[in-house]
């Protein structure tokens, strides 16, 4: 009896065809990456050890403990509540452990913050947001994080081809050309973690082995934004006698150094950059109301003196978009008005609250209790 | 002078901007703060501090955007008949030149026509007279070209100070333009074709495009493999085949050769940089690491893109020559050659070191052949007296050897014992003999390079050397190993021997070390600059 079918055995020519035709290596290396990157590098991944391994805070460790707070939320018991509290540097000042007990078991906030933060990762983060089942994202944004320039940098907490694709698209094609090249990083950090991790897993793991000491080092950088191709505008000049004037007053509120903050508030203008920005938002806010998460977004407050340095009508602007945003999107949204007043002993400088981080989680606190409809210290 | 150290090259673009974003190690990457001379010149930390961080990220191996540029044209060649095939990659050999600078397109077409034309008119020709008349139109085009993109500044600035030193004061001509990326790589290799066709070694092709694809192949356009018309020109004008085993092999040399380059070449860079500043006043332990590290980088950035190379072509369906052959564990410096940079040596034996007689007429003519041919070695890399100085020194190594050849012979006759200690020495020997070239190679000028071996007659302070080891030693360790490996095999391919889960782990582990330590896609390549 004989089959027609040729039997593939070890020897038969058919298996050794297959053999040398498949890459079985490679497909084999390809899996290993694959399940590396996923399981090593998502947020279930041992960020702790990691944390652990960092010589010292800076935005690497903020990374690492954005990682630590979305598996928080990844572990909420599903009676519990999931709020995403995300913002720059400024929404540090909102402190998880102020808020009140009672509200702590019904909901589980977790803060994505830190000096990268601006819209465009916003926009990155709605998946994230959306895999972890957030119940409520609330947004830490005023006219300071949205008339400042364009910024945006591939090794940050979060990728997403979404956000990817909505910044090219609201940059249209000959944006999307001149940046090609960032674009092009962007889709490689959203594809694998390892690369979008580069920097924290370099810290972390490598740079006392490879790192050459080579006598004064320079100083880290200070990551100021800074002009490009999507414009800031220009800010009314100081005259001479007004800057020194300013620059004594500033160095005896702010004895710790405020350079880097005047020159963040100096660089708020109107612009292109601004309605980029803007739009940056709006997607994102768009992209989670249609997925039926409940968005806050609450004003962030200045130092007094700040808002002397750029053109208040500036906070205008800002407050009608964020009108549109609750007239299209149902957004809820807490302006400087309705909040707690802010005074400059609150701030630890121009534009961090220090003395007043408890005005701000107060805020928070109150909003996201309201829009959950949980025990709520207002309805109290 | 901190305060001037410290200053910080702020990006203007947002694609400088990523870079500055990746660069949240910034010492890691900037830090050239090396004892600076009190002399030094603004200029020259200026230099010191901006380094790389104004490198403009262009169509490298080492860049996402020839990634998605290599899959574009991979995707369609697969897509198309042969024919169509080679249209198609010249096409793409065209645009990632013009990505590059796209006002130097002209010069590359220009090139291809005059050797295409002449070698057919070579072809053609009986009488010997207008047949070495149509060589050296082909020649002295070519060579014109490199001259006047290459060279005419240099020699118009020595001139002026020859000149100057006799008392006679010249203002030089400068054109003082950009230098032509791969210049020197694709007009030897033009220069070549029509060589063979008048020494009757190939014919002619007829296909002028066949030709031009030749010329301008991407993958190895701008710095080599110098290919030979009698190797590529037939792979383009057969049928090719793109294989599973094709690509395999392709991906494996993409691999090895993006970690040699991004994550060995690349991470020693800042050590080397800041230990050849010319304001940096090293010890000499300090110079003896950095000059080390500096053989590995090269080493590890040249062989890295000739692997790319190859790589790519492989996956293509051609096969590129083999342009190193673990040089470092040369015995003598005629093996070096033979294991270094191959398509240029080779190059240079067969077209230059051969026509000037090569060892047929006597030992002294063939030293002077020997330093003739390595001398202009050394001018093509550069346009700069300390790359002819390294071809000098180097044609020296070679006229020496040949002299002491037969002694050095008869050093390894004996027990296994006895040749294995020599044979361990001469390669010790050897490597330090070209790392001292490797001094000559990397100092500014021939000035600074006298002063670094100056060096080794001051100081023996350790200085910051014994912190350099450990770096220098996990970073150069890898490679070290292989080289190793592949020497005991006696086979190159030596990972592809292993066994299939080994093999995936190398593979793998490899993969996440580039796109996690890589120093940074988008460094230029070292030989770009040739």
């Amino acid at each position: 009896l004989r089959v027609s079918a040729p039997i593939v055995t070890e020897r038969s020519p058919r298996a050794q065809r297959l053999r040398r035709g498949l890459p079985f290596a490679g497909i084999l290396a390809i899996l290993a990456v694959y399940t590396l990157d996923t399981l090593a590098l998502g947020p279930r991944g041992p960020w702790q050890t990691v944390d652990g391994l960092l010589p010292g805070p800076g935005l690497e460790r903020d990374i690492v403990i954005d990682q630590q707070e979305l598996r928080a939320l990844l572990e909420t018991p599903p009676d519990q509540k999931r709020a995403l509290v995300v913002g720059s540097s400024r929404a540090q000042s909102f402190r998880p452990q102020l808020i009140r007990s009672e509200l702590r078991h019904s909901v589980r906030f977790g803060r994505i913050a830190h000096g990268l933060i601006a819209p465009f990762e916003i926009d990155s983060l709605v998946d994230t947001a959306l895999a972890i089942d957030t119940d409520v994202v609330v947004i830490l944004l005023s006219e300071f994080d949205l008339n400042r320039p364009v910024f945006i940098a591939p090794p940050v907490s979060f990728g997403s081809f979404a956000a990817v694709r909505d910044l090219a698209q609201l940059g249209g094609p000959a944006f999307s050309y001149e940046h090609r090249l960032l674009l092009f990083r962007l889709s490689a950090a959203c594809a694998l973690n390892s690369y979008r991790y580069r920097d924290v897993l370099q810290r972390a793991f490598a740079d006392k082995w490879r790192r050459f000491e080579l006598g004064d080092p320079f100083p880290r950088p200070t990551r100021v934004s800074h002009p490009n191709q999507v414009e800031g505008g220009t800010p009314t000049p100081l005259s001479g006698a007004d800057q020194k004037n300013l620059f004594s007053r500033l160095g005896q509120l702010f004895p710790g150094g405020y350079r880097s903050t005047f020159d963040q508030i100096r660089s708020v203008t109107r612009g292109p950059h601004a309605d980029f920005q803007r739009g940056l938002v709006r997607r994102a806010v768009a992209r989670l109301h249609a997925a039926g998460v409940a968005i806050v977004i609450v004003e962030t407050p200045v130092h007094p003196l700040s808002v002397t340095l750029y053109d208040t009508s500036i906070r205008d602007d800002f407050v009608g978009f964020a009108s549109q945003l609750v007239s299209e999107f149902g957004v809820v949204f807490v302006a400087l008005e309705d909040s707690e007043p802010y005074v400059g002993e609150d701030f630890g400088d121009l534009v961090h609250l220090e003395r007043g981080a408890p005005k701000l989680t107060r805020t928070i606190e109150t909003a996201v209790a309201e829009v959950l409809r949980v025990d709520s210290p207002l309805r109290r | 002078m901190n305060s001037l150290m410290r200053q910080q090259r702020i990006p203007t673009g947002l694609s400088e901007w990523l870079l500055f974003g990746l660069m949240s190690d910034f010492d890691r990457r900037g830090s050239c703060a090396l004892r600076l001379s009190p002399m030094a010149r603004p200029r020259e930390q200026a230099v010191l501090m901006c380094d790389h961080s104004n490198s403009h990220p262009r169509m490298l191996f080492n860049s996402l955007e020839f990634g998605f540029f290599f899959a574009l044209v991979f995707g369609v060649t697969l897509l198309l008949p042969h024919r169509a095939q080679n249209r198609w990659l010249l096409l793409a050999s065209y645009v990632f030149y013009a990505a590059w600078d796209w006002r130097f397109l002209g010069l590359l077409a220009l090139s291809t026509t005059i050797d295409y034309w002449v070698a057919r008119a070579i072809h053609q020709a009986v009488d010997s007279k207008y047949r070495r008349a149509l060589l050296a139109t082909s020649v002295v085009s070519n060579l014109g070209i490199l001259g006047i993109f290459k060279y005419a500044d240099f020699f118009g600035t020595s001139l002026a100070r020859l000149l100057g030193t006799l008392g006679v004061e010249l203002q030089p001509f400068l054109l003082e333009v950009v230098l032509p990326v791969g210049i020197s790589f694709y007009t030897f290799q033009t220069l070549s074709y029509t060589i063979d066709v008048y020494r009757r070694r190939m014919a002619p092709t007829h296909d002028f495009l066949d030709f031009a694809l030749f010329v301008s192949f991407f993958p190895q356009l701008v710095a080599g493999p110098i290919e030979r018309a009698s190797r590529l020109l037939p792979q383009i004008g057969a049928r090719r085949k793109v294989t599973m085993v094709g690509i395999q092999g392709g991906s494996w040399l993409i691999l090895w050769g993006l970690f040699k380059k991004v994550v060995i070449g690349d991470n020693l860079a800042p050590l080397i940089d800041a230990v050849f500043a010319p304001a940096a006043e090293p010890y000499a332990p300090e110079v003896l690491l950095a000059t080390y590290a500096f053989a590995v980088q090269i080493y590890c950035d040249f062989s890295g893109y000739t692997d790319i190379a190859r790589g790519l072509a492989q996956c293509l369906g051609f096969e590129l020559m083999l342009n190193f052959d673990l040089p470092y564990l040369a015995r003598n410096p005629s093996e070096f050659w033979r294991r270094w940079h191959i398509s240029l040596s080779t190059w240079l034996r067969d077209y230059l070191y051969i026509s000037l007689g090569g060892n047929r007429h006597g030992r002294w003519r063939t030293y002077r052949n020997l330093l003739l041919t390595m001398l202009l070695g050394g001018l093509w890399h550069g346009a700069a007296w300390h790359f002819v100085a390294w071809g000098g020194y180097h044609g020296l190594l070679l006229g020496v050897h040949r002299a002491c050849r037969g002694a050095l012979d008869r050093l390894t006759i004996g027990s296994a014992t006895r040749q294995r200690a020599v044979h361990l020495l001469s390669t010790l020997f050897t490597f330090h003999l070209v790392c001292l070239g490797w001094l000559l190679f990397r100092a500014d000028s021939l000035s600074h390079a006298l002063s670094l071996v100056g060096r080794f007659g001051g100081p023996w302070h350790v200085g910051l050397a014994s912190a350099w080891l450990l770096p220098l030693t996990v970073l150069a360790g890898p490679l070290l190993l292989m080289q190793l490996a592949q020497a005991k095999s006696g086979k190159l391919n030596v990972v592809q021997q292993m066994p299939l889960v080994l093999r995936a782990a190398v593979y793998a582990g490899l993969f996440l070390v580039v796109v996690v330590f890589g120093e940074d896609f988008g460094r230029p390549f070292i030989y770009f600059q040739f």
